[in-house]
């Protein structure tokens, strides 16, 4: 790795993982008060981690399984916050 | 809905449990072959009796430490059982004055000063300090320098003088020079000895 | 006072834990403080007082500041859960002396002996130098002692109630580790590889296993009193919690491992277990928001509640985020070993552990019989405490940055390159405004421990001028 890119490629993780937080947050609140200007603000998040994770696949030089295991994760991180939601009404509401 | 009962949780956390535990055992079981002294990643004690190097292997695309012909250290070829004591003297030196609350080792312990994984093959012993202490071998401007630090310093953050003793500081001398030898999986990248042009 | 409590035996042990546990918060502070000052004056309080052994009181005390915060946490909410007092709690007492005894003499000896010869007596009597466990051997086996007859409270309580919840019986499987894996503080192998092997499983297992599912039983237990949340919710919660701390993290103990001499299937290994990390720490996030969004009206102790929060989000960015960055093997070559491993270590060690402060809240109110606990002064402490803690995991990230670039990434990691790199101006600049940061999370840690000596006693005194006596405070 360049050392320019050992920087750009652990920013850019920072940041993927970041708005997945981000995501993860602004959703659960936007369906707690109901908001929809909150939801959407919650999917630009992930559009925002999306947009990281393209960036690392075409601008890093890490190896083919790792960029593999960020895609995959990069779909994690997309159903984790609708499901825990779902499953914490479940388990609350019962 | 069964994921509504703790009961299946607990059982999911046994069970990750169980299967971790199990693979981590084997795990360490092959581990433990690699890294006893002799083992495939870490060489013999008696390998202070030997040139060590480090260079970059292509088709491993990583820098790793090479073995080479007879060095006497000190002066001295030591015996296997010689060499493991000394070993041992260095690395009790090296606890009980607290160096990797400064240095690290494997990049482990604080950051206030330089690594030493391969400080056996820095560069700056030739350019620096062996000319400082009036030197002719890499050993002995290390152990000189460890002795008495204060003397020779080369930077704002200096390192205190510890009072070794010279059998304390050639100890460390030895045990630098075995830690250098071990396969780090190529770290630290780029490491350049003196004899490879490194500065 | 202490007729008030409901199990006043073991609740004022519990005090008394809590009161050592905030003081030696206190030293973290101050020695961490006074290291950070070394980083920009080298020659400050040298060489009476060198880096090695503020560093030493700064990780050392932290590891006792949370063991004890636990086990007073452990003794205030187990016998609600038990219906009754702990058992050996005469025991129990006088360990507690010989601990706090232990510490000091300990202490003294780091600053005023500090090293001692090459000798296995200089490990036994005077300083061990392997990171987190410098303690000499008398003062381990002393604190092995201790940890044994807190096994034995917990336990024979367990024995004598005949009554064990789910989240009692997490406790307690989860001591048997917390005991046994602290006998690796005793040896010293020649080998530094397998020294550091089985060194890692101290650190690693205590610190992200069984410290990370002592402090989710803490929380289950607390979500139970502060947000009257039911048991089945918080246990099911707690086993999830437990099977994906394991599942990662037991093989995450790979990531340690990619340098040390070990076998290349470690990076793999432990590149891909660390780095999913994060994902369960994100299903925390969502859970503690979902938990601040349904109780928030009820919230009848604010700062324990915000403690909370900051250790939902603390424990996800600061283990989770930060620790992601640098996970992966091909940046961890450059990252590890530098001021970004410094970074990561110190927000997710407060991420994951700034918890223990609001346990201490809840049990003060309890203690106080303060129907409220709110006001300025606690927000004024939460804020510089944590906006301390970002600004230094920032500085630091940006001076590792530096050094990751200018000392590994180009320089080789030779002396030369670790000095060139550390007169960077990034990196200059970075240690610079982390003593800054430093400064104004030590004013947050003077603000907290105020806050907590006097929230709660504050309004009792008002309310004797004339209003009622159990006024909600300020």
């Amino acid at each position: 790795m360049l050392p320019w890119q050992v920087l750009a490629t652990s920013s850019l993780l920072g940041a993927f993982a970041f708005m997945g937080g981000g995501y993860a947050v602004l959703f659960v609140a936007a369906m707690l008060s109901e908001r929809r200007p909150l939801t959407r603000i919650a999917y630009a998040c992930y559009a925002a981690q999306c947009a990281c994770l393209l960036t690392v696949l075409w601008i890093s030089p890490l190896e083919v399984i790792w960029k593999i295991f960020l895609i995959g994760s990069c779909a994690a991180y997309a159903v984790i916050p609708p499901i825990t939601w779902r499953y914490l009404r479940r388990l609350h509401g019962a | 809905m069964f994921a509504r009962d703790p009961l299946f949780w607990r059982a999911g956390a046994v069970s990750s449990l169980i299967v971790t535990l199990v693979v981590l055992a084997m795990l360490t079981t092959d581990t433990l072959r690699v890294i006893t002294a002799g083992g495939q990643n870490v060489p013999t004690y008696t390998v202070i009796n030997h040139q060590i190097g480090y260079e970059y292997v292509t088709d491993r695309n990583e820098y790793m430490p090479t073995i080479g012909g007879q060095e006497p250290l000190f002066g001295k070829i030591y015996s296997p059982a010689q060499a493991e004591a000394l070993v041992r003297h260095g690395k009790l030196v090296i606890q009980s004055r607290a160096c990797l609350d400064c240095h690290t080792m494997f990049g482990t312990g604080a950051y206030y000063a330089p690594d030493l994984t391969k400080a056996w093959l820095d560069p700056a012993w030739e350019h620096l300090w062996m000319p400082m202490t009036g030197t002719h071998t890499r050993a002995d401007a290390i152990a000189a320098f460890l002795q008495h630090p204060e003397q020779y310093p080369t930077w704002t953050r200096e390192m205190p003088n510890l009072h070794l003793t010279l059998d304390e500081a050639q100890a460390v001398v030895a045990y630098l020079k075995w830690v250098s030898a071990v396969n780090t999986n190529g770290f630290p990248y780029g490491f350049k000895t003196a004899a490879a042009g490194g500065t | 006072m202490q007729e008030r409590l409901s199990f006043p035996e073991s609740q004022s042990l519990a005090l008394k834990y809590f009161t050592v546990s905030v003081v030696l918060f206190g030293i973290v502070v101050v020695a961490g403080l006074l290291a950070a000052i070394d980083y920009v004056h080298p020659q400050f309080l040298y060489p009476a007082l060198p880096f090695s052994i503020l560093k030493i009181l700064h990780i050392d005390v932290l590891i006792i500041w949370i063991l004890m915060a636990f086990m007073g946490a452990l003794f205030w909410l187990l016998p609600a859960e038990y219906g009754r007092e702990l058992v050996g709690l005469k025991l129990a007492n006088i360990i507690f002396w010989i601990f706090c005894a232990t510490v000091l003499v300990v202490a003294a000896i780091f600053v005023f002996v500090q090293v001692g010869p090459g000798t296995e007596k200089t490990l036994w009597l005077v300083n061990q130098g392997r990171k987190y466990v410098e303690e000499p051997r008398w003062a381990a086996i002393i604190v092995a002692i201790g940890v044994a007859v807190f096994v034995y409270n917990i336990v024979g309580t367990a024995i004598a109630s005949k009554r064990v919840t789910g989240v009692v019986w997490v406790v307690i499987l989860n001591l048997v580790p917390l005991f046994f894996l602290y006998l690796i503080a005793f040896p010293a192998p020649t080998n530094i590889s397998v020294d550091q092997f089985w060194w890692w499983w101290l650190v690693h297992f205590w610190v992200e296993a069984t410290w990370e599912v002592m402090i989710g039983s803490i929380v289950a237990l607390v979500l139970m009193r502060l947000m009257g949340t039911s048991r089945r919710i918080v246990e099911t919660w707690l086993y999830i919690e437990v099977a994906l701390v394991l599942a990662t993290g037991v093989l995450g103990i790979g990531h340690h491992y990619f340098w040390m001499g070990a076998p290349a299937y470690w990076l793999g290994i432990g590149g891909f277990f660390s780095a999913l990390e994060p994902l369960p720490l994100l299903g925390m996030v969502v859970h503690a928001v979902y938990d601040a969004g349904e109780h928030h009206m009820k919230m009848t102790n604010e700062p324990a509640f915000y403690w909370m929060m900051a250790e939902a989000f603390g424990n996800f960015i600061g283990a989770g985020i930060f620790g992601f960055m640098i996970t992966l093997p091909q940046i961890n070559l450059f990252a590890h070993g530098t001021q970004w491993t410094a970074s990561h270590g110190h927000f997710a060690m407060w991420g994951a552990y700034c918890g223990v402060i609001s346990v201490i809240y809840l049990a003060l109110q309890d203690h106080r019989r303060a129907a409220l606990f709110a006001g300025a002064t606690w927000k004024w402490g939460f804020a510089l405490l944590n906006g301390g803690m970002i600004g230094m995991v920032g500085s630091l990230m940006m001076a590792g940055m530096a050094q990751a670039f200018y000392e590994r990434a180009i320089g080789g990691s030779t002396f030369n390159a670790f000095v060139s790199a550390s007169s960077s101006p990034w990196f200059i600049e970075g240690l610079g405004m982390r003593l800054v940061f430093a400064i104004v999370f030590t004013a947050g840690y003077v603000v907290l421990a105020y806050d907590l000596l006097t929230i709660g006693k504050r309004v009792l005194e008002t309310s004797r001028a004339g209003g009622p006596a159990r006024a909600p405070a300020e």
